[in-house]
């Protein structure tokens, strides 16, 4: 029997959804200082605009039920799952007042991309961007790779209705023991990361001939985006605007740590580093990134893109790296990526954004977890057919500590990935069906439901409205890993229809 | 009588016939085998007017184009030689092998959705930028001659124009983005409805415990 929304469910979800609203507003508070400090006076209004509908729609949901009491499970689940698409509809308000968007929905895709860290954009003249807007779209990102609810919990906002929140943004790493905990844990690593990266960064901008605002300013975006594995850059040309090596392999080294597992970075950093090197995702994004690599290099190697072996190993290992991670940075066009790329390269990208990084991660995609686990399922299943009747098969994998492959997480885990695939695929078909080819439109939508960001062309200013909404949807169903968002639906659908007559 | 006359006449149109085919032959010989004369102006031979022997056959031509089309053509004007207009954006950014060159960014003209390429060229052609694109501020037009690269070998594989000549069709200037009176409005109306409603909130909440 399908579980409804009662009146009293309404109520109480709408107070947490308020929670967070209210919260938000203060995020605008980056680039309200921004637009203050660099005496941009037009974004200033805009951001102050934003900030206020924040509080007061905020505080209207929360006058819904005064006092709420705890969250359900079922009541976790759709304020985690509602509050990315709420938030993005508030977020887009003073992006599309910039003046940088063809509409609304360009800039809630914007706001979408923004908040799950997809990283595509729709902005038009990102060079004459103002800083304020610029310093919200990676606020955005930050947000969005931290987790809302984890920027929630780790503030305290969320009272003790913590386990079922934690759980339904698709986290399941207890780094510490406390939720609370763990959540501040999480937020001091990205900083001290971000920190470190962007300081190291302004040098290399400065050196290179940028001025000193202008250097700190996209040093702290570009390590933002890095880390938290998003995407947006400051310029339309992405990483490639700066012609630095050095940068890149700091974005390189930024990426690769964004889509390792926050707890195993807690863990190196308590020196228990044979944990890392057993780890299963460790070991099987180890195998998957070298195989990637070396395929991708014999495929460009056979056209004359890259005329020798370093310029060869600059463009595609970052390009591996940046898909891997679901990072979505580029150092070639996307015109490059269909013409100077053979369709076999294209293909591998494609795999790599699908695959993804690891689980409890900045990263999207299926995750190299279950991948893991689907092998080691298949490697149980034969197993099983070739041991006698009356022996008792287990299959242990290591992630932090050593686990039995149980029916259940090999169920979930063939789950989830079966979900991804068949969204690949109507994403797809609707981007085949508005007109453009099918690799193109299998490239795009697999960036967009493993928020990826690389884009062929397809995601772009002018695009048509039913894919973008399409688009917007894989954004929002990726970061959620699915599960959520459709038990979500199914119940709000189930909700609104009437019951019928004897109760079923 | 009558014959004697028509073989007079006969032989004189026949002679006739002879003289007219040879002083043609004797004109179209002349007109092959006479030297050729140029009605040259005698000054030129002084103005440098002179053949390169070693100048080698040249099969580009000048493409000028939009950077759009730069951007999101197939291979068409690879390697080609073109002509672009834009407005320089962003940094000047130092060539990581050769302190001597630089990279400016070029963005296109009058379109909603401007696309953007990288123009490699000396430091000295970089001089005449007066101005830098960026909020706020418009950027010096140029004019760039030089050759595309859709994935240059120098590069790394880079999408790029090497400048050969690059000259300045408008300086840059400053931008004004009004504010607009609504927003500026709504810009204090709803932060302190939302105070409001918050201390109202909080009222209730501490009625009800």
């Amino acid at each position: 029997m399908w579980q409804r929304f009662s009146f009293d469910d309404v109520l109480t979800i709408g107070h947490y959804l308020g929670v967070l609203t209210s919260v938000f507003a203060f995020a605008f508070l980056a680039p309200l200082i921004t637009a203050l400090l660099c005496q941009e006076w037009e974004p200033l209004t805009r951001y102050a605009m934003a900030a206020g509908i924040a509080l007061t729609v905020g505080t209207l949901l929360r006058l819904m039920r005064v006092s709420p009491g705890r969250l359900s499970h079922q009541q976790a689940m759709a304020v985690t799952g509602l509050a990315w698409m709420f938030l993005a509809l508030i977020a887009s308000i003073p992006l599309a007042l910039s003046g940088h968007y063809a509409s609304y929905l360009d800039a809630l895709f914007e706001g979408v991309s923004g908040l799950t860290t997809t990283g595509a954009s729709l902005a038009l003249d990102l060079e004459h961007m103002a800083f304020a807007d610029n310093m919200w779209r990676f606020t955005m990102h930050f947000l969005g790779g931290l987790g809302l609810i984890v920027v929630a919990l780790a503030l305290g906002l969320m009272g003790s209705s913590m386990s079922g929140l934690y759980s339904s943004e698709g986290r399941s790493d207890h780094v510490l023991p406390n939720i609370v905990s763990t959540t501040r844990l999480i937020g001091r690593i990205a900083i001290i990361v971000i920190a470190v990266a962007t300081g190291v960064m302004t040098l290399f901008c400065l050196f290179s001939g940028m001025e000193p605002v202008r250097a700190f300013f996209n040093a702290l975006w570009v390590s933002v985006s890095g880390f938290m594995t998003a995407g947006f850059t400051p310029t339309s040309q992405s990483i490639s605007y700066y012609h630095s090596y050095p940068l890149e392999l700091i974005c390189m080294v930024l990426m690769l740590l964004g889509s390792i597992s926050f707890a195993l970075l807690v863990e190196v950093w308590k020196g228990r580093t044979g944990r890392f090197f057993r780890d299963i995702e460790v070991r099987v994004g180890f195998i998957w990134i070298v195989v990637a690599t070396l395929v991708l290099m014999s495929s460009l190697a056979v056209s004359d893109t890259f005329p020798n072996l370093p310029e060869l190993l600059r463009r595609g290992v970052f390009m591996v790296v940046s898909a891997m991670s679901t990072t979505g940075f580029s150092v070639i066009t996307g015109n490059q990526l269909v013409t100077s790329f053979s369709s076999g390269a294209l293909f591998i990208l494609i795999l790599l954004m699908a695959v993804g990084g690891s689980s409890g991660s900045t990263a999207g995609g299926m995750k190299l977890m279950r991948i893991g686990i689907v092998v080691k399922s298949l490697v149980s299943t034969v197993k099983e057919t070739m041991a006698p009747e009356n022996a008792r098969v287990s299959v242990v994998y290591e992630h932090m500590g050593k686990h039995v492959l149980s029916t259940d997480l090999a169920r979930s885990a063939m789950t989830v990935s079966t979900l991804f695939v068949v969204t690949f695929v109507l994403g797809a078909l609707a981007g085949v069906a508005c007109g453009y080819d099918a690799i193109s439109a299998i490239f795009d939508s697999v960036s967009m439901a493993s928020n990826g960001g690389l884009s062929t062309g397809v995601a772009s200013p002018g695009m048509p409205a039913f894919l973008e909404g399409i688009y917007i949807l894989e954004m929002w169903a990726g970061r959620l890993e699915y599960v959520t968002l459709i038990a979500l639906l199914a119940k709000m659908v189930m909700s609104v229809i009437p019951r019928r007559r004897g109760g079923r | 009588m009558r014959a004697p006359c028509m073989i007079g006449m006969a032989f004189g149109r026949m002679a006739a016939r002879r003289i007219t085919a040879a002083l043609l032959a004797v004109l179209m010989c002349w007109c092959l085998l006479a030297p050729s004369y140029a009605q040259a102006d005698e000054s030129d031979a002084s103005s440098g007017n002179q053949v390169n022997q070693v100048q080698l056959p040249d099969s580009s031509f000048l493409y000028d184009v939009p950077i759009s089309e730069l951007v999101t053509a197939d291979s068409f004007h690879d390697e080609q030689t073109v002509q672009v207009q834009g407005e320089v954006v962003g940094d000047l950014i130092a060539d990581e092998a050769d302190a001597s060159y630089c990279w400016v960014s070029l963005q296109e003209l009058d379109s909603q959705a401007p696309a953007v390429v990288s123009v490699y060229m000396t430091r000295e052609l970089a001089k005449q930028i007066d101005s830098w694109g960026h909020y706020g501020q418009r950027g010096t037009t140029l004019q760039v001659m030089g050759t595309f690269h859709l994935s240059c070998g120098v590069h790394q594989g880079l999408s790029d124009i090497h400048a050969e000549t690059v000259s300045v069709v408008e300086s840059g200037k400053s931008v004004e983005y009004p504010i607009s009176s609504i927003i500026c409005t709504l810009a204090w109306v709803f932060p302190l409805v939302g105070a409001g409603l918050a201390l109202y909130y909080r009222h209730r909440n501490e009625q009800e415990r």
